[in-house]
C-alpha cells in the first residue's frame, strides 16, 4: 500500500492505492469507462480522503468572474427593484384599476308630475322616499317626468313615462342591482321593512310567486309558469283584479331589464291604443314573448301596493309596506284628501 | 464475461440490462436529431401547420380540432314550387349553390346547415309568413349546441374565394372591420342617435347595408342571451297588423323598425362594409351604379357575392353560372393566393 498525492484533475473515478486499479486490464468490452467495485470505492474513500483540491484560477480568470458576478447582481437588483415598485403600484391603486362601477345594491326611483301637483305635495312625497331610503342605505332617484315627454307618443297618457324613467335610472346607476319604481302617489307606510328581506331575497320571494295564475285575470289562457326557480325572477311586479298594476314594481339592472323597457316602450305599442295603456301593453307582451313573462315574478299585491279603498286581498291594513293611491286622479276621488289621511298616519323609522 | 465488481450494482436479469439501454436512448436521439437537423425543423413545420392551420392551406394533411364554432345556414328550396314552377334552371341555380357551400364548409371545417324554406300556408295572418327566417335560425341554434356564430346564405349567393376563412375576412379584427354608428353611411336615414345606446355591448348581430337598407341575404348572429330576446320578439302581431302592408321585405323592414326605436338593439348590433361579405351584381340596385360600397370587385376579390332580387326580372341561372365561371377562373390566375395572405 502505497499514499500518493491524486493528480490535479479531478474527475478521477477511482484513486491510485485503491487494490481494484489492478483490475483495469480485465476485458470489458462493453464498457468504455473503468468503473471499481462499490465496497472497494468505500473502502478507499475512508482510508484515502481526498484532500483539497487546488485552486487553479489565475488573475486573468478572477478578474472575469469577479465582472460576471457584479454584472448578476445588478441583474437581479434591477428585477428586485422593478418587483417591488410593482407590488407596491398594485396594492395602492388596484381597487381603482377594476372596472366594476359601485353602487347601493337598491335604488328608488321616483317620477314627479309638476305640472299637476303643487311643490309641497312634491315636496312631502320626497321626504318620505329620503326617510326610507336612508334608514336602508338605498340609492334614490328623483326626476320630474316631463324630462322624458319628448320620447312619449301621446303626452297625455302618463303611464308611458316611468319607462324611459326606468331606463334613465339604470344607465345613471351601472352599479346597482335592483331598481324600484314606486309611483308618485304613493306612500312608504312601514319605512321598517327593506326591500331585500320583505321581497327580493330568493327564498322569501320564492315563496311570494304566484304560480300558474292568468295573466290577464280572471282567466287568460296563458298563465305564470310553474317551475321557474325564483333566483331567476328579474322582473317583480303585482296584479289587481283588473290585470297588472305598473304602480310599483322591480326591475334588475340587466340585459333582460333593458330588453323589456325598451320593447314595452315601442312606438307601436303606444300607437296600437291598448285600452289600459302601458298595463296592457305589459299584458301583450307577458302573453305573447315567452322570454319576457318566463323571468316575471307575480306576487301578491299587498307586499307593495296595497290600495287603502281597496277591497279584499288588496285592501290596505296597517303594518302594510305601501300605500297606494293609484286612480285617485279622477274626478270622484281627491287625490290631496287621502293623502292627509295617510300621511299623518304612517310608520316613522324606528333606529 | 461480465465481472460482478464492474458495476455498482450488478445487474442480475434482463431487465436491467434494458433500464440501462434505454438510459442511453435520449443521448441517441440528441446525435440523431443533431444530424439531421433540418430534415426535423421541416417535419415541425408541417406538423405546425396541419394542427394549426385552420384556414385551408391546401394539400396540406389537416386534423379537425372538434366541432367548429361557425355554422353557414343555407336556405334552399324557397317556395318550395307552390307560388312558381321549379324548372330545370332553378335546379341547376340550386346545386350549383349548394356544391359551391359544401366545399367551402369542408375546406374550412364549417358546419353547414340547409334548410329547407318552402311556404307554409297554415293560417294565414297568423302563422309568421315570411318570418320563418326566424324560426329557422332558432331551430339551427337548437341543432347545433356548441356553435357559436351563424352565418346566414340566402340561395342566390356565391362565395368566390374560397381559401378566405371566416375569421381571416370578418371575426380576426373585429371591431375594425365593423362599425356601429350610422353618421358615414346611412341609406335609410334612420335617427343616427337615440338615447340609451350601450356602444361597449358585445356583438351578437352584424348586419351589411345595401342601398334600400340593412340586407339580410347574408349576414352572422350570434349565440347569446340577446339573441334570444330578439329572436323572441322579432314577430310580434301588434307589430305584424299595424305595419305588415307596409313591410314589403317582411323581417327586414321589422329588424329596421326595431333598431330605430329600441336602444338594446342598437346596442348589440353592428354594421358590416357590404363587400365583405354581401356585394351585388350589376343589376341589383341599379340606381346606384359606380358606388364602389355596393358591387362586386373582381380585382379586390370580393369573398361573396349575393345576386339579391335576381328572381324578380333579371336571369338568376346566367348570373350563377358566370359568377361560377369567373369564380374558378379567379382561383387558376392566382392560386398562389392562399399561401400569401
Amino acid at each position: 500500500m502505497h499514499f500518493s498525492i491524486p493528480s490535479r484533475s479531478a474527475d478521477q473515478t477511482t484513486l491510485p492505492g485503491s487494490p481494484s486499479f489492478k483490475a483495469k486490464s480485465r476485458a470489458s468490452s462493453h464498457r468504455t469507462g473503468y468503473a471499481p467495485s462499490f465496497f472497494a470505492r468505500l473502502r478507499s474513500l475512508i482510508l484515502h480522503p481526498a484532500p483539497p483540491l487546488q485552486s487553479s484560477t489565475t488573475p486573468e480568470k478572477k478578474r472575469q468572474s469577479t465582472r460576471r458576478t457584479t454584472v448578476s447582481v445588478l441583474v437581479i437588483a434591477v428585477f428586485a427593484v422593478v418587483a417591488i415598485f410593482f407590488t407596491i403600484m398594485y396594492v395602492l391603486f388596484a381597487n381603482i384599476a377594476t372596472l366594476d362601477p359601485t353602487g347601493p345594491r337598491v335604488v328608488l326611483v321616483l317620477g314627479l308630475d309638476n305640472t299637476k301637483y303643487k311643490d309641497d305635495y312634491l315636496a312631502k312625497i320626497v321626504e318620505n322616499r329620503k326617510e326610507y331610503a336612508d334608514a336602508h342605505g338605498y340609492g334614490l332617484y328623483v326626476r320630474y317626468v316631463s324630462d322624458f315627454k319628448n320620447l312619449v307618443h301621446d303626452v297625455t297618457k302618463q303611464g308611458w313615462q316611468k319607462l324611459p324613467l326606468m331606463r334613465s335610472a339604470m344607465q345613471a346607476n351601472p352599479g346597482s342591482t335592483y331598481f324600484w319604481y314606486l309611483d308618485q302617489n304613493a306612500i312608504i307606510m312601514n319605512p321598517n321593512l327593506d326591500i331585500e328581506s320583505h321581497i327580493t331575497d330568493v327564498k322569501r320571494l320564492n315563496s311570494l310567486v304566484l304560480r300558474d295564475v292568468p295573466v290577464v285575470p280572471p282567466d287568460s289562457t296563458i298563465r305564470t309558469y310553474r317551475h321557474v326557480p325564483a333566483d331567476r325572477m328579474k322582473f317583480i311586479i303585482a296584479q289587481d283584479h283588473e290585470g297588472f298594476q305598473t304602480g310599483s314594481f322591480i326591475l334588475k339592472n340587466e340585459e333582460y331589464s333593458w330588453y323589456v323597457l325598451d320593447a314595452w316602450f315601442d312606438k307601436l305599442y303606444q300607437e296600437y291604443k291598448f285600452q289600459k295603456d302601458e298595463k296592457g301593453a305589459l299584458e301583450h307582451l307577458a302573453q305573447w314573448h315567452p322570454t319576457v313573462l318566463s323571468k316575471m315574478a307575480i306576487i301578491p299585491q299587498r307586499i307593495f301596493n296595497a290600495y287603502p279603498n281597496g277591497v279584499g286581498e288588496s285592501m290596505y291594513q296597517d303594518g302594510d309596506f305601501v300605500a297606494s293611491l293609484s286612480g285617485c286622479d279622477t274626478p270622484e276621488r281627491s287625490c290631496l284628501r287621502e293623502f292627509e289621511r295617510l300621511w299623518d298616519n304612517r310608520g316613522r323609522v324606528v333606529n | 464475461m461480465k465481472d460482478k465488481d464492474d458495476y455498482l450494482f450488478s445487474p442480475a436479469s434482463r431487465t436491467s440490462r434494458m433500464l440501462n439501454r434505454l438510459r442511453r436512448l435520449p443521448t441517441r436521439l440528441r446525435q440523431v436529431l443533431l444530424r439531421r437537423r433540418i430534415l426535423f425543423v421541416l417535419l415541425l413545420v408541417v406538423l405546425c401547420y396541419s394542427i394549426f392551420a385552420n384556414s385551408g392551406v391546401p394539400f396540406f394533411p389537416r386534423f379537425p380540432w372538434g366541432s367548429s364554432k361557425f355554422v353557414i345556414i343555407l336556405a334552399v328550396n324557397q317556395g318550395g314550387g307552390v307560388m312558381q314552377w321549379k324548372g330545370p334552371k332553378e335546379w341547376a341555380v340550386e346545386r350549383t349553390s349548394i356544391a359551391n357551400k359544401k366545399a367551402y364548409a369542408d375546406r374550412h371545417g364549417y358546419h353547414l346547415a340547409i334548410q329547407d324554406m318552402s311556404i307554409k300556408k297554415r293560417y294565414a295572418h297568423e302563422w309568421r309568413e315570411s318570418w320563418e327566417k326566424v324560426d329557422v335560425i332558432r331551430q339551427t341554434m337548437k341543432q347545433y349546441p356548441k356553435a357559436e356564430w351563424f352565418w346566414w346564405l340566402d340561395l342566390h349567393t356565391y362565395i368566390m374565394e374560397p381559401s378566405i376563412s371566416l375569421e381571416k375576412q370578418v371575426f380576426n379584427r373585429l371591431d375594425n372591420n365593423t362599425y356601429r354608428s350610422l353618421i358615414d353611411y346611412n341609406p335609410l336615414n334612420l335617427p343616427v342617435e337615440i338615447p340609451f345606446v350601450d356602444s361597449t355591448h358585445q356583438i351578437n348581430l352584424i348586419v351589411p347595408q345595401d342601398c334600400g337598407g340593412f340586407n339580410l341575404g347574408s349576414f352572422l348572429i350570434r349565440r347569446s342571451e340577446w339573441t334570444d330576446f330578439l329572436l323572441d320578439i322579432w314577430w310580434d302581431p301588434v307589430f305584424y297588423e299595424q305595419r305588415h302592408m307596409q313591410w314589403e321585405h317582411k323581417e327586414q323592414d321589422a329588424l329596421e323598425h326595431m333598431y330605430s326605436n329600441q336602444a338594446w338593439i342598437r346596442s348589440g348590433t353592428a354594421f358590416i362594409p357590404q363587400r365583405l361579405i354581401n356585394s351585388f351584381p350589376d343589376g341589383a340596385c341599379a340606381e346606384q351604379r359606380g358606388d364602389k360600397r355596393i358591387f362586386y370587385n373582381q380585382d379586390e376579390h370580393d369573398f361573396v357575392v349575393n345576386m339579391a332580387g335576381c328572381e324578380w326580372g333579371r336571369d338568376c341561372y346566367g348570373e350563377m353560372e358566370h359568377f361560377k365561371k369567373l369564380s374558378a377562373a379567379l382561383q387558376r390566375k392566382s392560386w398562389w393566393r392562399p399561401f400569401s395572405k
